[in-house]
């Protein structure tokens, strides 16, 4: 490449955006934007070589294109009074034209406005991600290629198919107004943290950290705040990214190797970025706003960074910044974060109800953290066969070699400290209170719109091996190995931690191994009893002592895996274990478990989690049977007002009632279809109408939202599931079940009832 | 890449314009997430000079005046292009004078 060539890319990377977004201003239309911007460069390629670069090579740009823009709009007759004027504008002298690239704040809406166009919700994530480093940070699709590792036609695909529902969406070129402003900004910085994680935990490739995508994603950071200098959560996220990018060099070790937090060298942090964290920070402070999911976790960070060893670690502070992030964030694996924080501040029996807290999530039912956690925790209370028993667990989960290896050190630890009856020599020497991990805050694959990636850090600090060269950083497993259930389900037992951890023939992987290696089961029968015994070594451990296996663990084992399954899988697993039970002489072993009618709909008890964490509001459940006193004498109107019960029930029940609507149809209610002056909704292709009583709790429910599922539970969706998930906060469409079941508890009525009840 | 760009004093009088024009630049620059920091140097200093276990400290002014800098920006950017068009940008708003471009190694 010439150096002129060079030159002009280099003023690209600069001008970028600013020509785009000052296009888009004309033409209504991002990709054509950017191919007129695109001719331009290619003149530039033609011309510089010979005539020189010009002395202000950003407006020679700016003015080729617009001369392309006017051209453009002239030929296709579109908008003619836009052409007339800017025709005008033409014919005055070259150099009024050089400098009117537009005032400064009008270029600086025209950038703002881009950036809320690449984050159009009508585009999925990865679009957005392309989208944005390609007009916004000026990268070519080469270079967004090269960054996430994949062929350059699929970025261009992408790209092109991004441009094309922008285009068919007819993407807003108006004036960025504060809802716009409010509802694309979580996209925007969401989008951010994607490509700076990219690049900071790098989850891919030979490469540990790609600075390239770190320094884009700070650049646009840095840019953004200057946009919108009154965004708290902008200001958070470049905290955040200046204090983890500080750490940049000491992260990698003389090998090339991750170094975790707690080991790394603080002298090579770079102070510059720490600082620059901190005026960040103090800057999403100045703004008033309370603190959102960025600030709390840049907070998190600062803590990390203000301590001048790792044992100087101020943990109750963050676990108190944890607790504020739970409240905002309920995702398990900041739960989780949580747990390990106020582990290490308040001691490790706290640390334990909290982590115990979450083994009824399903989302981190193959999270090998939680295990690890709980492992670590019970080490340090000196529980040593069952802390054996959970690194065994969280050993059969992960499929990081380093990892693996430290996780059967830290079990065969256990097993020495078990035969000598005393604190086992290594965790002794690791101490406690003493370290923290790397804050590799990668955000889950299935993290949603409008949220920012929970952090995987203080998780990842109980990989803490001392004399455990190599290690590497757990961050990285966490963006793979991200709560999304069945992950390693194709596992099969040989991964159940190798050799040596089977245990004996009383223990569960023994006995499961016996049962399996008998001799007369069949090809069939073996892979399906197979499956059932792979799930419950994975929740339980091989060496769980057989006489623990309870009718009551197994039960709560299959509801977690199969409760929400068809009724002939929860069949078939309920006769592998009856069969084992009969086997090993635990005739009861399945006695927890209920056969279901097949072929009806499942009427699945919702995971315990759910059910814990959503009824805390509802104070006294069991008093209101009296209030209400049975079927068909519902006081509807006490009902509906009655503050005791959530005014989502409460919503939902009145709006059953009001509407006569099927109760399926009434959950299926989005918020954006929500007619409120007119007091219907249409779902499914049929109107839905309410009258004064839903009219009356809807705004609150409502509560801002603009999109998203109307009543939601308090838990977040599954991946993938875009249409039943609230993009602001990730949470699920509640359920008929729950629905169900809240509404029978507080009432002993069904909810069909309630819709024919008169009130 | 991170690149320090040293000014060399200049015989120009810095005027009000000049402290605007700078102040813009660096808003600008700021703005545009690629200055780290910056700052202007003051004249003359002190120097230090080893020689063995003997270290040598001199106040200034120096006669090499015209060598030392007399200010710093320190940018962040993805090649040293982008920090050569910076560059030319504060040589515009400076007028007339030298600087020097060097890319920053470490932290």
């Amino acid at each position: 490449m010439s150096d002129v060539s060079r030159t002009i890319g280099a003023v690209w990377k600069l001008e970028s955006a600013r020509i785009v977004g000052g296009l888009a201003r004309l033409v209504h239309d991002v990709g054509l934007a950017e191919e007129l911007a695109q001719d331009a460069l290619v003149a530039a390629l033609e011309q510089w070589p010979l005539a020189g670069v010009p002395d202000n090579p950003g407006a020679w740009l700016t003015t080729v294109a617009r001369r392309r823009a006017v051209d453009h709009i002239r030929r296709s007759q579109l908008a003619e009074r836009t052409a007339r004027t800017l025709a005008h504008d033409e014919s005055g002298r070259d150099e009024a034209l050089v400098f009117d690239a537009g005032r400064p704040e009008e270029q600086h809406d025209d950038v703002l406005r881009l950036v809320f166009v690449c984050c159009h919700p009508a585009l999925e994530r990865d679009a957005r991600v392309a989208l944005t480093l390609r007009l916004v940070a000026g990268l070519s699709n080469a270079e967004i290629a090269r960054a996430f590792l994949i062929d350059e036609p699929r970025v261009a695909r992408r790209i092109a198919g991004a441009k094309q529902i922008l285009a068919e969406e007819g993407a807003d070129f108006t004036r960025p107004g504060a809802g716009i402003q409010a509802e694309r900004l979580p996209s925007v910085l969401e989008v951010l943290y994607l490509i700076f994680n990219e690049g900071y935990s790098a989850t891919a490739g030979d490469d540990l950290v790609r600075a390239d995508l770190c320094r884009e994603a700070l650049r646009l950071g840095r840019m953004l705040a200057g946009l919108v200098p009154g965004e708290a959560e902008v200001h958070g996220l470049v905290a955040l990214m200046e204090l983890q990018a500080s750490r940049t060099a000491a992260r990698i070790g003389a090998a090339g190797e991750l170094v975790l937090l707690h080991e790394q060298n603080r002298g090579r942090w770079d102070q510059l970025l720490i600082k620059r964290g901190f005026a960040a920070l103090l800057r999403a402070r100045a703004t008033g706003a309370p603190p959102g999911p960025y600030v709390l976790q840049a907070a998190i960070a600062v803590c990390h960074a203000q301590a001048a060893t790792a044992g100087d670690t101020d943990w109750a502070r963050i676990a108190k910044l944890y607790d504020a992030l739970v409240r905002l964030q309920p995702s398990p694996v900041v739960h989780l974060n949580r747990a390990v924080a106020v582990g290490m501040a308040y001691g490790p029996e706290f640390g334990l109800t909290e982590a115990d807290a979450l083994l009824t999530d399903p989302a981190l039912r193959d999270y090998h953290l939680l295990p690890a956690v709980r492992g670590d925790l019970l080490a340090r209370l000196g529980r040593h066969a069952q802390a054996r028993r959970e690194f065994e667990r969280a050993l059969a989960l992960t499929r990081n070699r380093p990892e693996q290896e430290f996780l059967r050190r830290r079990a065969a630890d256990m097993s020495s400290a078990l035969a000598a009856g005393t604190e086992p020599a290594a965790p002794a020497n690791l101490g406690v209170g003493r370290d923290s991990a790397e804050t590799a805050a990668a955000p889950p694959a299935e993290s949603s719109p409008g949220e920012t990636a929970p952090t995987g850090c203080e998780a990842g600090r109980i990989f803490r091996g001392q004399g455990h060269t190599g290690f590497q950083d757990v961050g990285v497993s966490n963006a793979s190995a991200a709560p999304t259930g069945g992950r390693g389900a194709s596992g099969g037992p040989g991964t159940l931690g190798g050799p040596g951890t089977l245990g004996g023939p009383d223990t569960l992987g023994g006995a499961a191994a016996a049962f399996l290696g008998r001799g007369d089961l069949d090809r069939a029968t073996l892979r399906s009893y197979g499956q059932t015994f792979t799930r419950l070594r994975r929740a339980l451990g091989d060496s769980l002592p057989l006489a623990e296996l309870s009718a009551d663990v197994v039960a709560k084992v299959c509801v977690l895996a199969w409760g929400n399954a068809a009724p002939r899988t929860w069949n078939r697993h309920r006769a592998t274990l009856r069969s084992f039970g009969a086997w090993c002489g635990r005739a009861d072993l399945a006695a927890g478990l209920e056969r279901r009618a097949e072929g009806v709909a499942p009427v699945a008890p919702d995971s315990a989690a759910d059910l814990s964490a959503a009824d805390l509001s509802a104070s006294d459940p069991s008093a209101v049977d009296l209030s209400v006193g049975g079927r068909g004498a519902l006081d509807l109107p006490g009902l509906f007002a009655d503050g005791r019960y959530p005014l989502r029930e409460r919503t939902l029940w009145c709006l059953l009632h009001e509407s006569s609507a099927p109760v399926t149809t009434v959950l299926a209610v989005d918020v954006e279809g929500l007619d409120l002056d007119d007091r219907r909704v249409r779902v499914g292709g049929r109107w839905v109408a309410w009258r004064s009583g839903t009219a009356r709790l809807l705004p609150e429910l409502i509560a801002g939202r603009a999109s998203g599922p109307l009543f939601l539970t308090d838990r977040r969706a599954a991946p993938g599931a875009t249409a039943d998930r609230c993009p602001q906060t990730g949470r699920a469409r509640l359920s008929y079940e729950r629905a169900e079941y809240l509404f029978k508890r507080a009432t002993g009525a069904t909810l069909k009832q309630l819709r024919s009840a008169d009130g | 890449m991170r690149f320090l760009m040293i000014q060399k004093p200049s015989d120009t009088q810095p005027d009000e314009k000049l402290f605007a024009d700078m102040a813009a630049f660096i808003d600008e620059m700021t703005a545009a997430g690629v200055l780290l920091a910056t700052g202007g140097l003051e004249p003359g200093g002190v120097t230090m000079s080893s020689v063995g276990d003997e270290i040598t400290v001199t106040d200034g002014p120096f006669a090499e005046a015209k060598e030392a800098a007399a200010g710093f920006a320190l940018v962040e950017v993805g090649s040293r292009e982008e920090a050569i068009e910076l560059a030319r940008r504060f040589r515009k708003v400076v007028g007339d004078g030298e600087s020097t471009i060097q890319q920053v190694f470490g932290p």
